[in-house]
């Protein structure tokens, strides 16, 4: 029973929207990427 | 006391909430037809081929295209959904009708005051009327009795919910919909301070009585008002996400702890966070800058990011409860893609994630709001946030409440169904056309960007010719998008045949 | 369901794709938070904040004139074309509709630029180079910039500014 509890918690629940969330997260993460870019090539600017 | 039990949901619904649901949906969705027309017209005008509308008549229409699509048909519908979440989801009564019927008619008021005094011509300062621009004094005080309607409204929810805990309608804890909508009144509450503090000065100010309001002061507690009530609609949008999950699927959070901690995420963080639209600004500090947008902000973005996840997962769970077990994506293959509520509430995530979120928190990072400040942009950004997120879910909603709230069947289901796909492509296509000709430094509000009377004459990269009339053709799809949205609602509830 | 009310025990222990998730979606809130003040140090693009009250708008254009008799190079179409010296103060004066004067200045020299509107609130956008800084009236903000690039560079007003806002185009010329 203990150990069926401790199996249930580690499992994941929905691995589709896992994957999904990730690819979010990687689109995210190469959109910031680009603008850190544009950032560099402007003017220096305080 | 006047209810009826409903033969979908088992819900017990008060008349009076029913009354109030529909008379605030409706007008909701009548300003969003008159929105989405200045909408047309506006995004004519920016499409360089086109280039529809005189400058006098754009600034005009675009200060009421923000008024009547962002302000008034969002907030409608949220006024629709505190008394759905917290009378109906509660099986309980709308405890002050009087008031609540006093907060609708302040709001309409309100709302029509602003559109007559604008479209008059007397109030061309856009939303944001940034001092010391003036307007006619009627619009500041038409924003103000609305906002007060509205306060009414949110103070509504919370004399509901006390006294279904009174009735003890709900034991130990609100449903989680009803939950998000707390968060979201209570923001409302906050917000409408801030509206307060700073739209009853300007009134008196557009009338002579005070003779001077600080420009700088405007800006920040005007966004303490403008930005933060973006957060109230999030808060809406993402309870709306949870409804109608439940409804169309049976779906439950995937861990409700994960989701309420979120909502709490959204109420204590994202207040501050407004100072984003300040980051090129004069007068505060680098430090101050930083803590406030970079601190709060991102803390509030992590609740969003939360909720992103949980609801899909939610989704998940329930399909492969029902059968859909094969691979990563079986279950999303057989989601019910034909039922507008859904299909409307899954392209409102996807679009508001992607294409909002995405870009609001680089926009919001303080180095990066130099090169976007401003632009395009910026309007493509909030018009994935507000339009292809908020506006699309409660699309979604508008299809759950006509059979239960309005007891009709939806007319031409087969235009229903393609409705949540037709708008969502096109509003993508624009937002994604603006914020393309935004980083080539295309500025938002702005008639002729070939500035052909100016001056100097200056031409954009040419490419953004071709975004700009990607941006057009994006925004005739989701205009037509939008119309069937009114056909089909309206039509329903004219016209639907009525379910027993 | 979020329609009802949950059961009495609702804080469940995280699964573990939620955790893994939520810590995720939190180093990367944590790392683009933490870019903000370490780039303030590092980098050579950050939004300036140095502010000056301006209580007479008379004394900022007499401070705009002064430059401008001191230092002008030459005229386009009626408006005066100044040549500060580098690292020195610079005023740029707006107004409807017209940004004055136009600015000549050296590639990789620092200048500070000092923004003011005499009226209402205008936006001072490069193009198309693409950096976006306020003018507000009764407020002189102070961008330091130092171009890299040269060629002809324009000011378009991006801050709605009343019905000739289309027609508020100024001029900046790196050399």
């Amino acid at each position: 029973m203990e150990e069926e509890k401790g199996k249930h918690e580690d499992k994941m629940e929905a691995p589709g929207t896992f994957v999904l969330s990730i690819i979010f997260l990687a689109a995210f993460i190469v959109i910031w990427f680009a603008h850190f870019k544009w950032l560099i090539e402007i003017w220096g600017v305080r | 006391m006047d209810y009826r039990i409903c033969s979908f949901t088992g819900l017990k619904i008060h008349k009076t909430a029913e009354d109030l649901i529909k008379w605030n949906v409706v007008t909701a969705i009548l300003f969003l037809a008159l929105g989405g027309f200045m909408a047309l017209l506006v995004a004519l005008t920016r499409w360089p081929s086109v280039h529809y509308l005189g400058p006098a008549n754009y600034y005009r229409f675009l200060t009421l295209h923000g008024f009547d699509a962002l302000l008034l048909w969002i907030l409608f519908f949220e006024v629709a959904l505190v008394h759905f979440t917290s009378a109906v989801l509660l099986n309980t009564r709308v405890v002050a009708p009087f008031s609540a019927w006093i907060a609708y008619a302040l709001m309409l008021v309100g709302a029509v005051f602003v559109n007559i005094v604008t479209f008059a011509g007397k109030a061309d300062v856009l939303f944001t009327s940034y001092v010391p621009l003036k307007a006619n004094g009627v619009y500041y005080l038409g924003v103000i009795i609305f906002a007060v309607g509205a306060l009414t409204a949110f103070g509504n929810f919370f004399a509901n919910i006390i006294q279904a805990r009174r009735d003890k309608a709900y034991k130990h804890t609100l449903p989680l919909g009803t939950y998000g909508l707390a968060a979201a009144s209570i923001i409302g509450v906050v917000t409408l301070a801030h509206g307060a503090v700073i739209m009853i000065p300007v009134f008196f100010w557009s009338i002579d009585l005070i003779k001077y309001i600080d420009p700088a002061t405007y800006r920040l507690i005007f966004w303490g008002l403008g930005h933060s009530s973006q957060q109230i609609n999030v808060c809406a949008m993402v309870a709306m996400w949870y409804m109608a999950a439940a409804f169309v699927l049976g779906a439950k959070p995937v861990n409700e702890k994960l989701s309420r901690t979120a909502f709490v995420l959204y109420i204590l963080f994202i207040n501050v966070a407004s100072e984003h639209h300040l980051l090129v600004d004069p007068v505060l500090s680098n430090w101050h800058k930083i803590v406030n947008t970079g601190y709060m902000m991102h803390l509030a973005v992590l609740a969003s990011m939360i909720h992103a996840f949980a609801i899909p997962a939610s989704m998940e769970v329930a399909l492969r409860n029902k059968g859909y077990t094969k691979g990563l994506f079986d279950w999303l293959k057989n989601a019910p893609w034909g039922n507008p509520a859904f299909s409307a509430t899954f392209l409102s995530i996807i679009g508001f994630g992607f294409l909002g979120g995405i870009t609001g928190v680089i926009f919001g990072t303080e180095q990066f709001n130099i090169i976007r400040h401003n632009t395009f942009a910026i309007t493509g950004h909030f018009h994935g946030t507000v339009v292809s997120g908020t506006t699309t879910a409660f699309m979604g909603g508008t299809y759950l409440l006509i059979p239960y709230i309005f007891r009709r069947e939806l007319v031409l289901p087969k235009l229903a169904t393609i409705q949540p796909y037709l708008y969502a492509i096109g509003v993508a296509m624009f937002a994604i056309s603006m914020m393309a000709a935004g980083s080539y430094g295309v500025p938002r509000r702005h008639w002729d960007i070939t500035f052909s009377n100016a001056i100097f004459s200056f031409s954009f990269d040419p490419s953004i010719d071709i975004f700009l009339s990607m941006m057009g053709v994006g925004a005739l799809l989701a205009v037509l998008g939008g119309v069937i949205f009114i056909i089909v609602s309206l039509g329903s509830i004219v016209f639907g045949k009525k379910t027993s | 369901m979020a329609i009802k009310e949950p059961e009495r025990i609702w804080w469940k222990p995280y699964t573990r794709d939620e955790r893994l998730w939520v810590a995720m979606a939190l180093l990367w809130m944590m790392a683009s938070f933490v870019f903000m003040p370490v780039y303030h140090f590092i980098g050579a693009q950050n939004p300036p904040s140095e502010t000056y009250r301006v209580r007479d708008k008379e004394k900022f254009r007499a401070l705009v004139d002064g430059m401008v008799n001191k230092y002008k190079v030459g005229e386009e179409k009626g408006i005066p074309i100044v040549k500060p010296e580098p690292g020195s103060d610079v005023f740029v004066q707006a107004s409807m509709w017209q940004w004055y004067p136009i600015l000549q200045l050296e590639k990789a020299k620092t200048y500070r630029i000092h923004l003011a509107s005499m009226d209402v609130t205008h936006g001072f956008s490069i193009q198309p180079i693409n950096m976006n800084f306020m003018a507000l009236p009764d407020y002189d903000y102070v961008v330091t910039l130092t171009p890299t690039t040269s060629g002809d560079y324009y000011i378009v007003c991006n801050e709605f500014c009343g019905l000739g806002h289309h027609l508020m185009v100024g001029k900046m010329i790196i050399k």
